[in-house]
């Protein structure tokens, strides 16, 4: 897990990737059924469009590689959807728009347009895997604080012994930026990969 | 990007879109149903959470005629065990209307009900954690269903929608009206007859009394009380007088006057005397007052005591009353002998705690000298950001007049 | 109808209490990371601002008319209007304001916020001016924040007194908490 971690950070994308993607990251770590949702979502999303566009990049012309790119997500993204709120309702209710505005989101565009549109499609489904699973494991540590400290639930089933101890705060919009930065800070300092970070930040 | 490349990306595009709807249209066959039924659990939820035994609904509110505008949605249970309404109420402190769901047997009484979106300031549910279950089992009538003191706006719009929710089912023929018992009839007549008497708390009953009530501000009693079949209500005043009225609200205390009498006796034993509390500030007010003599009241107002006395040589009339703002409210007001107010005092106004504070920006001295001269209670009672204290003294003042009008009238 | 107070109110709805980037998580992502002048995040708010007018503008009667039968292609031509209101407001305001708008107009204009707004909007079922209105104060409000989130980044920050484990995006997320955090107060 550690050397996952230390690879996921050290390979240049993360702190990037998370900024990118903190807004989703943040809008789906309330609950954990909600977290590993958002998560597949993603995974999916980003590893059939980068297979999907390292096929197809070469008949995209420069000017138009933007829009196709954004527009094959959000076909995937829209396939996803609708798959999930057959056989998941709950998750789609609770994510909102959140599940939609991943159509846009740069993270994906990003995996799509710098991994798969430059690289094969071994390489690039590589990565959007490692991506992918990083956010997730971000996304579920982050909900699984905040839904038992902040809501005494978890999967959505009560934590008696937590009931009268809930910080409502975690449950809410600071919860979710404390928790990430905590999160984060935490997996820098386990991995030791700050001083690489930093390198890359002031680039 | 120029126009031409802006084309052709367009192109692009719509074949995607193409592709993907294609696709969608495709995996529309397998979650369209799937979704749709989950959609439809979904709004049936909260539904079967007030009617259990409900097997499926029906929405029949576009079939009833006359449906009010608080009243959401009417479904029907499709094997006849009965309705569910949704309705929605709001009040000066909602900020969102809050929305209840209640289920009504064939037989018209509530099987279930449910509060579903409150954002009211005041939560009538802390306030009252059994209100909401005390409408179970009740029928269209909503016997002994009151408010919750305190969250009275919230709780009486609570009311007022299940009530709309019964007539809309009563007016379309669905369910058949609950019948109020007399005993209902003669205490939803208390707050007109009486309106002085404030905070009902129940008291203990006995003899052919089968209900007796206490206001909480000690403005006297109010009973349901029976002579053979027939059930009367007998209102008692702080004074001690009692008047009966009969169900169709008619006065009829001189046919009934055992019933009086023991309506009196039941009264005189737990009454609280304000006349030496009244006699104690008329002397603290007035030095010379001489001949202070009680007033038998009259009126059924919140005002609790009265006397006349002479000061200087003049006559002069206090009242005592026990108006409610935010608090209990005791409320000294002197008229002289034309009935215009010599003299205005509370023994606390309450102001610091009302929600703004105006304490520090409202100078008392001159609040009080305000009403001097006033024979008929006005506006300058009232200060914005204290309103509920300064509407109890605006009552207190108009209670006066109307005590002292009573006592001047009937000496004529 | 629409009184001026409920205007006011929608708007600053928008600005503050229902911030989309920073309360709404929707086009964080990209507000955080703008490293732009001032200046420049001024035009680049007021512009997408624009392209949330004319989404929704587009978007609002697409849905009520075409869209109620077909549901699921909701989301594919709710982007697809925005990648071509984007791309047609690019090639206008290259001849306009060169200065100010590169390709960086595009990558940013096509955020969550313009989309989320879009399906916000419609799940509401908000009339038409309603929704007008709130676009114009969401994208107001996405173009203060822009403009705090430069301002911050553009001052020197004294990277020793923040722990070595928070530099960088930890201490960027609990600024934004904390101005989160403020902003939620005024929910109440």
């Amino acid at each position: 897990m550690k050397n996952f971690f230390k690879a996921c950070l050290l390979r240049g994308t993360p702190s990037m990737v998370l900024a990118l993607g903190a807004g989703f990251v943040m809008a789906s770590s309330a609950d954990i059924r909600a977290a590993l949702g958002m998560g597949a979502a993603v995974l999916i999303s980003m590893l059939l469009t980068s297979i999907v566009v390292s096929a197809i990049h070469k008949f995209i012309p420069a000017y138009a590689k933007l829009p196709v790119y954004l527009l094959i997500i959000t076909g995937f993204v829209s396939i996803i959807e609708m798959v999930m709120e057959a056989f998941f309702p709950i998750v789609v209710d609770m994510l909102g728009a959140h599940l939609a505005a991943l159509a846009v989101s740069a993270v994906i565009y990003r995996d799509a347009e710098e991994i798969a549109d430059h690289s094969g499609e071994w390489t690039s489904i590589k990565a959007a895997l490692t991506t992918g699973i990083f956010l997730t494991v971000i996304m579920v540590i982050c909900a699984l604080i905040r839904e038992t400290l902040g809501n005494a639930t978890l999967w959505g089933r009560e934590i008696a012994f937590l009931a009268n101890y809930k910080v409502t705060a975690l449950a809410g919009a600071f919860g979710a930026y404390l928790v990430l930065a905590c999160v984060l800070a935490a997996i820098k300092k386990l991995t030791g990969a700050e001083e690489h970070l930093e390198g890359e930040e002031h680039e | 990007m120029n126009i031409k490349h802006l084309l052709k990306t367009i192109a692009i595009l719509l074949c995607i879109v193409a592709v993907f709807g294609v696709a969608m249209f495709g995996l529309n066959f397998l979650t369209g149903p799937i979704i749709e039924a989950n959609n439809k659990g979904a709004e049936f939820a909260p539904l079967l959470a007030v009617m259990p035994e409900a097997e499926n609904f029906e929405d029949v509110t576009a079939t009833l005629a006359g449906v009010p505008e608080s009243v959401i949605a009417i479904y029907k249970e499709t094997t006849g065990k009965g309705y569910v309404v949704r309705a929605k109420a709001s009040t000066q402190y909602s900020k969102e209307p809050m929305e209840i769901t209640f289920g009504v047997t064939a037989d018209g009484k509530i099987c279930g009900i449910q509060l579903d979106v409150y954002t009211d300031s005041i939560d009538f549910r802390a306030k009252d954690a059994n209100y909401i279950s005390s409408y179970v089992e009740k029928d269209s009538a909503l016997a002994d269903i009151g408010t919750v003191s305190g969250a009275t706006y919230s709780s009486s719009a609570f009311k007022t929608a299940v009530s709309d929710g019964f007539s809309a089912l009563i007016s379309n023929q669905l369910i058949a009206e609950g019948v109020k018992s007399d005993a209902q009839i003669l205490q939803e007549m208390i707050p007109t007859l009486a309106p002085g008497m404030l905070k009902l708390e129940e008291a203990t009953a006995s003899g052919n009394i089968e209900k007796a009530l206490k206001a909480g501000n000690d403005a006297g009693f109010a009973y349901v009380i029976k002579n053979g079949e027939a059930s009367f209500l007998a209102l008692v005043n702080a004074s001690g007088i009692c008047k009966v009225y009969d169900v169709a609200g008619a006065d009829v205390t001189d046919a009934q006057s055992a019933l009086a009498d023991e309506a009196k006796a039941h009264a005189a034993a737990s009454q609280k005397s304000y006349a030496e509390d009244l006699n104690t500030k008329i002397t603290r007010l007035f030095a010379d007052a001489s001949e202070i003599t009680a007033l038998e009241l009259n009126t059924f107002n919140t005002v609790v005591a009265g006397v006349s006395f002479k000061s200087n040589g003049a006559d002069y009339y206090g009242f005592y009353s026990r108006s409610y703002g935010y608090n209990q409210m005791d409320v000294y007001v002197i008229l002289d002998a034309n009935g215009a107010i010599a003299n205005l005092d509370a023994k606390a106004f309450f102001f610091d705690e009302e929600y703004f504070h105006v304490d520090d920006t409202v100078n008392l001295t001159d609040y009080k000298n305000g009403f001097a001269g006033q024979t008929e209670a006005g506006d300058n009672a009232m200060i914005a950001g204290a309103t509920m204290t300064s509407n109890a003294v605006k009552q207190a003042t108009a209670d006066t007049f109307a005590t002292f009008n009573a006592i001047k009238g009937g000496a004529q | 109808m629409l009184t001026v107070e409920m205007i006011l109110g929608i708007l600053l709805a928008g600005l503050l209490s229902d911030n989309y980037a920073l309360l709404h998580f929707l086009g964080t992502g990209a507000v955080m990371e703008n490293e732009r002048s001032t200046k420049q995040s001024v035009v680049l708010g007021l512009g997408t601002t624009l392209v949330m007018l004319i989404t929704n503008a587009i978007c609002w009667p697409l849905n009520t008319y075409l869209l109620e039968k077909v549901p699921y292609l909701q989301t594919m031509i709710f982007v697809l209007v925005v990648l071509i209101v984007v791309e047609v407001l690019h090639i206008i305001a290259k001849k306009v304001l060169d200065n100010y708008c590169h390709a960086d107009f595009v990558k940013f204009a096509i955020n969550g916020a313009v989309l989320g707004l879009c399906i916000h909007n419609v799940e509401h079922h908000l009339s038409y001016v309603e929704t007008l209105v709130t676009s114009l104060g969401v994208g107001l409000g996405l173009m203060v924040t822009m403009c705090v989130f430069a301002k911050i980044k553009g001052e020197p920050v004294d990277e020793e007194a923040i722990p070595a484990s928070f530099r960088g995006l930890p201490i960027a997320l609990l600024t934004a908490g904390m101005i989160a955090l403020a902003l939620l107060a005024l929910n109440f």
